[in-house]
């Protein structure tokens, strides 16, 4: 198999498990989503660009886009998530209600996930108008600054890398919050999903801080031996990944 | 269901100079950070942001940066 048959298959399962994820709760049908492909990237995203209609009661209330940005990672080992997107959209407007963003590799000024609410209140103009000038994106609100002072310009974070919201829970939240029509056993789709992206990103948690992993098995019981030189193993060991730390 | 496109490299740099192009006809700019911001501002057109998602793609692609 080539490298390219490789990138091939992970693409499509990707593409298949967020596909699925969305059949198995909406029952979205057909094709909704599209995987591009270039080199060692690819992009998988709702077909449409202001996403898939969401109903409550048979009607259109809401529209949901979703999109994924990938390739491998540092060491070409792991498929990567380098940026994604789900932006919730009212059914005749062109601009987001709200917007679940991350980008793995970020400014380091705004959370690499984050939410992004597009509404206004004037306690929130008020508090960023009023606000001190301690960092570059604080100035550029305060009086004389170049970013508007509301709600939508806040980036509330979400739990960085490993601990961000995935796709499933946006899912929920929409049927919980807004009654969005589901299919029958969309909890046991969402459920299934999340367990998976959980999995995942709870292996990833371990290989950034690994020696946290080894004294939670012990104090469970579990008898977990080093391998490899004790003096590399030290440092690996109690090593944190910066993405365990990141905003 | 998921549509397949598997891009080759000098034709998704011909197709992302076209859409360049055809975006700053339109809307006076290929800045991307401010076509962003018009785009999640709800100030393009369906159209328009068809072609702006389009070309985040591409560029995301093509980039070798990251």
């Amino acid at each position: 198999m080539t490298a390219s048959d490789a990138l091939e298959r992970q693409v499509l399962a990707f593409a298949t498990r967020v596909s699925d994820t969305l059949e198995a709760v909406l029952g979205t049908g057909g094709a909704q989503l599209r995987a591009t492909v270039l080199g060692e990237r690819f992009e998988v995203s709702t077909v449409a660009a202001r996403g898939i209609p969401l109903t409550a009661r048979g009607k259109e209330i809401l529209r949901i886009f979703v999109k994924y940005q990938c390739g491998f990672d540092g060491r070409a080992e792991y498929l990567a998530i380098h940026r994604s997107e789900f932006h919730v959209l009212g059914a005749t407007s062109s601009e987001p209600l709200l917007r679940y963003e991350y980008v793995r590799d970020g400014s380091g000024d705004v959370p690499n996930a984050h939410l992004q609410i597009h509404a206004h209140r004037d306690a929130i103009t008020h508090a960023l108008v009023a606000g001190g000038n301690r960092t570059r994106r604080a100035r550029r609100i305060t009086p004389g600054g170049s970013t508007l002072a509301d709600l939508k310009s806040l980036h509330l974070p979400l739990g960085g890398t490993r601990f961000r919201p995935c796709l499933e829970d946006v899912l929920h939240f929409l049927i919980e919050e807004f009654g969005v029509d589901a299919v029958d056993g969309w909890r046991s789709g969402l459920d299934a999903g999340r367990k998976e992206w959980r999995s995942l990103q709870l292996r990833s948690a371990i290989r950034d801080a690994p020696q946290i992993a080894v004294e939670t098995l012990r104090q469970l019981g579990f008898q977990v031996s080093v391998p490899g030189d004790a003096a590399t193993k030290g440092s690996e060991q109690t090593r944190i990944s910066r993405r365990m730390l990141e905003f | 269901m998921t549509i397949i496109e598997r891009l080759e490299r000098d034709a998704a740099i011909a197709e992302r100079d076209a859409l360049t192009a055809r975006l700053r006809d339109a809307v006076g700019s290929d800045d991307r950070l401010a076509l962003r911001a018009r785009a999640v501002g709800g100030g393009l057109t369906e159209t328009e942001a068809e072609v702006a998602v389009r070309l985040e793609t591409l560029d995301y692609l093509l980039d070798d940066s990251v």
